[in-house]
């Protein structure tokens, strides 16, 4: 299907875009620059601010090129002398109101009011009048303050709120001349998407209360990393001063993320680095902790281990990691406990209850989520779980999509879904049993216990859907029906929504007890029922019952942290290299941002470190290293390219144009 | 640490405690009743926020909320348009009010010396309620299509024009309580 193009010309260059193409998007093709502060491409244009505007021939008048879409023959001017001195009143009024206090606004250096003000501004102003006065440092939220006086009115935040997350909750009040953006009274900027209006901001109107003067942009160092808070595996920027981690920012990735971020990985992430964090391997000594060596450490927990295993065997240690842990720590843990201690008591806590099958693994990509006709979701609340899924299900319900919620609760999703399907207690198996049924035997769905739902136009329109995609909260594949039911839906896109941040990696690399025995699972080693006498706990924070011998490797001073009898300072993700696997399946690359505090270590480093003390050193030296081991040893990831794991957009500042190049 | 996670979707319906409505039940079942009405449930705000005006005399912020609720749209939202149209009031307001047009037709035929006139003979300030409650005197509303009258005012719902300085004196005394 040859899309329909229309020809004109920009400042004399002749381009062809598709029917409906706006001006300023034609001059993008055309390589002309046409300022904007209003228009967004992800947001629907309102023409609010006026800096676009250019002159179309033969009218006289200035039009907005953010609006105007393009009609073939249009000869448009950027350049002119009309243009230039529309564009030049068009900032000669908004700067007569905007402070000029640049060097003290957070906003400075990478602001695009200042960037376009010194590329296309006049450098002076007519206006001698003392400035408007409102509002300073008003405080949106805990994580956001507003300065209404930089405000331009151009409505980008507010229509993110409206159109992408979908829940109004930063609003215009008053009118005309008394715009300005607020909330209801009494309330708070209450969006765990609300981080993403500070990018939006093209001035320093919306700042973040936990980076706001901690630095100057230009004195950050960019990283391109990704988000270890969920399993959604957004990419983002980390800003670091002094190798300090300030901020986390976005880097689109229209497969994965959309160029959007939820407040627990923009703003969680930070925090994570600076608080509660252990910064030195620790012993016990009666009843504390104390600091101690790398070397002292690792000597008596080898010692240890080693004790245990002449006395008891190998299957008295076990190994516990969490699925937060990048893929490189994850396969040399497994490497440790397999080889090294020799057992197969390995587990990854928490985790979903059964270990994967291979026909229902997930199939397809986030992105089918923009195209599919029917998205079935069972048991997931996206929002809660991996929150930038969220905005794309609602794009999708938006775009005419049928989606259709099986729930036992309200959800996020709730009000955007084609038909929500409410479920009594564990009724999410009940349906997926009867929908599978009605679909592989074209019966009546037979639904076992009474639930007062009529699947059959569910089931008619799953079977006339030709592209669909099914999202499953993987705790209910324990029950093997319901596995049985969902392997046979999955001739559809998607699979089970494994939540956490690589609770897909885990999976993958198979941290999982020898031979799926449950009597080992990581409940059974936590209680001491499993029969464990030395449990070596990796990330995370499982709780630990019972153990003789308690080492763990920590990040933060958790209650297991603190149980131990020996700890090992780990990286958190952000401090990091390595590769996460987010539940979709796609291998992303972890890059180091803020320097390792204190004697911290990769978490990598430091399990081959105790292999090493055990007296079976893994002959590695960087992540990468281990990353080609886990190409060698995982079918799956054999084939992921150095582009997958980049991502497309390189690291950057805030609020510069949220784009890809198409 | 983690921000707390915000409830994104406060669902207030159905549930809390009836005594804390500032809406009487009549005009709750009003509001709910206007939610079949349009295609999109946002549009029967405006006649919600008006049921509400109705009831109360102007539109607290707990009533945007219960609007809100019983709606199920966005409080913001509803607040956003309770602050944006000028005949909702979000503070209390006197029984009379009175809005002098200062646009342009009225503006060049005095209604700056009509205001001020106002502001002596009431003894408040625009935008202000006279002590005992009775008459709130706001600048300066939009264009009130009597350009042909100016400098017009008006009352309530009443429209007052070719106003002098006499005129406005004598029209406050008829306002003052006990002379209406």
């Amino acid at each position: 299907m040859a899309e329909e193009l229309v020809e004109l010309t920009i400042d004399g260059v002749p381009v062809a875009v598709p029917k409906g193409t706006l001006i300023v998007e034609a001059a993008k093709r055309a390589g002309v620059d046409i300022p904007v502060f209003c228009y967004h491409p992800k947001l629907t244009p309102v023409g609010a601010c006026r800096i676009c505007l250019v002159q179309i021939e033969p009218t006289p008048r200035l039009q907005a090129a953010c609006t105007t879409p393009v009609a073939p023959g249009m000869v448009i001017h950027t350049q002119n002398e009309l243009a230039r001195a529309g564009r030049e009143s068009v900032l000669e009024f908004m700067l007569a109101n905007h402070p000029l206090d640049c060097p003290i606004c957070d906003k400075g250096g990478e602001c695009p009011l200042q960037n376009i003000t010194f590329a296309w501004g006049l450098g002076t102003s007519r206006f001698r009048e003392e400035k408007r006065h409102l509002a300073k440092r008003y405080p949106l939220s805990e994580r956001i303050v507003l300065d209404r006086e930089r405000c331009i009115m151009c409505l980008r935040c507010t229509r993110f709120q409206e159109e992408i997350a979908g829940d109004s909750s930063l609003v215009v009040l008053e009118r005309a001349d008394h715009s300005e953006i607020g909330v209801a009274e009494g309330r708070e900027f209450d969006s765990i998407f609300s981080g993403n209006t500070i990018e939006l901001c093209p001035v320093g109107a919306l700042t973040s209360r936990q980076y706001r003067f901690q630095a100057r942009p230009w004195d950050l160092d960019l990283t391109a990393s990704v988000c270890g808070g969920c399993a959604m595996g957004c990419n983002v920027t980390l800003s670091v001063r002094d190798s300090e981690l300030l901020r986390v920012s976005s880097r689109d990735n229209p497969d994965v993320d959309n160029g959007w971020l939820c407040d627990y990985g923009r703003f969680g992430q930070v925090g994570a680095t600076r608080e509660n964090r252990v910064t030195t391997p620790m012993m016990r000594r009666g009843n504390a902790l104390v600091p101690v060596t790398w070397a002292e450490a690792l000597t008596e927990a080898a010692t240890r281990l080693t004790a245990i295993r002449t006395a008891y065997g190998a299957d008295a240690i076990g190994g516990i990691a969490s699925p937060t842990m990048p893929n490189e720590a994850l396969f040399l843990f497994n490497r440790l406990m397999r080889d090294v201690v020799g057992t197969g008591n390995l587990d990854h806590y928490p985790r979903p209850p059964a270990p994967a099958r291979d026909d229902l693994g997930f199939r397809g990509a986030i992105a089918d989520l923009d195209t599919v006709e029917m998205i079935l979701v069972v048991g997931v609340d996206a929002i809660a779980e991996v929150p930038v899924l969220h905005l794309r299900l609602r794009k999708a319900a938006e775009r005419g999509a049928n989606l259709v919620l099986v729930h036992a609760n309200p959800t996020g999703l709730t009000q955007e879904a084609t038909t929500w399907i409410q479920p009594a207690m564990r009724g999410e198996a009940t349906i997926l049993r009867a929908l599978a049924a009605a679909v592989q035997g074209g019966k009546r769905p037979a639904i076992e216990t009474v639930i007062p739902v009529d699947l059959a136009p569910v089931v008619a329109q799953w079977k006339a859907a030709e592209k669909r995609m099914l999202l499953v909260d993987p705790a209910l594949l324990a029950d093997p029906s319901v596995a049985d039911a969902v392997a046979a839906l999955l001739p559809a896109a998607g699979g089970p929504v494994v939540s956490t941040a690589n609770g897909r990696g885990a999976i993958d690399l198979g941290i999982f007890p020898a031979g799926g025995a449950d009597a080992t699972a990581a409940p059974y080693m936590l209680d001491g029922s499993a029969g464990v006498r030395g449990l070596i706990v990796l990330g995370g924070d499982p709780p630990v019952d019972h153990a003789e011998t308690l080492i763990v490797f920590a990040h933060h001073l958790t209650a297991a942290a603190r149980q131990a009898d020996i700890v090992l300072p780990i990286a958190v993700a952000t401090e990091e290299a390595g590769t996460l696997t987010n539940f979709a399946g796609r291998v992303q690359r972890l890059r180091r941002g803020p320097a390792l505090p204190g004697s911290v270590e990769p978490a990598w480093y430091a399990v081959k470190e105790l292999a090493g003390a055990l007296g079976q050193p893994i002959p590695v030296t960087a992540p990468e290293q281990v990353w080609e081991a886990i190409q060698q040893n995982v079918p799956a990831y054999a084939d992921v390219t150095d582009a997958e794991l980049d991502g497309v957009t390189p690291p950057r500042m805030q609020t510069i144009e949220q784009e890809v190049a198409d | 640490m983690i921000p707390n996670p915000p409830t994104p979707f406060p669902t207030r319906e159905g549930g809390g405690n009836t005594e804390a409505y500032v809406l009487s039940d009549t005009t709750r079942a009003a509001i709910v009743a206007l939610k079949g009405k349009y295609p999109k449930v946002q549009s029967a705000i405006l006649d919600a926020l008006r049921l509400a005006q109705d009831e109360i005399g102007y539109v607290p912020a707990e009533a945007s909320a219960e609007v809100a609720a019983l709606l199920g749209v966005s409080p913001h939202h509803v607040h956003s348009l309770a602050t944006f149209y000028t005949m909702f009031f979000t503070q209390p307001v006197g029984t009379a009010i009175v809005e002098v047009c200062d646009n342009l037709s009225c503006a060049l035929w005095g209604s700056r010396r009509i205001i001020a006139r106002l502001e002596e003979a009431l003894g408040i300030a625009v935008g202000e309620t006279t002590p005992d409650g009775s008459i709130t005197l706001l600048r300066t509303i939009e264009c009130l299509a009597a350009c042909g009258g100016a400098p017009a005012l008006r009352v309530n719902t009443t429209y007052y024009e070719k106003m002098t300085e006499e005129k406005v004196v004598a029209l406050v005394k008829e306002l003052r309580p006990g002379k209406r």
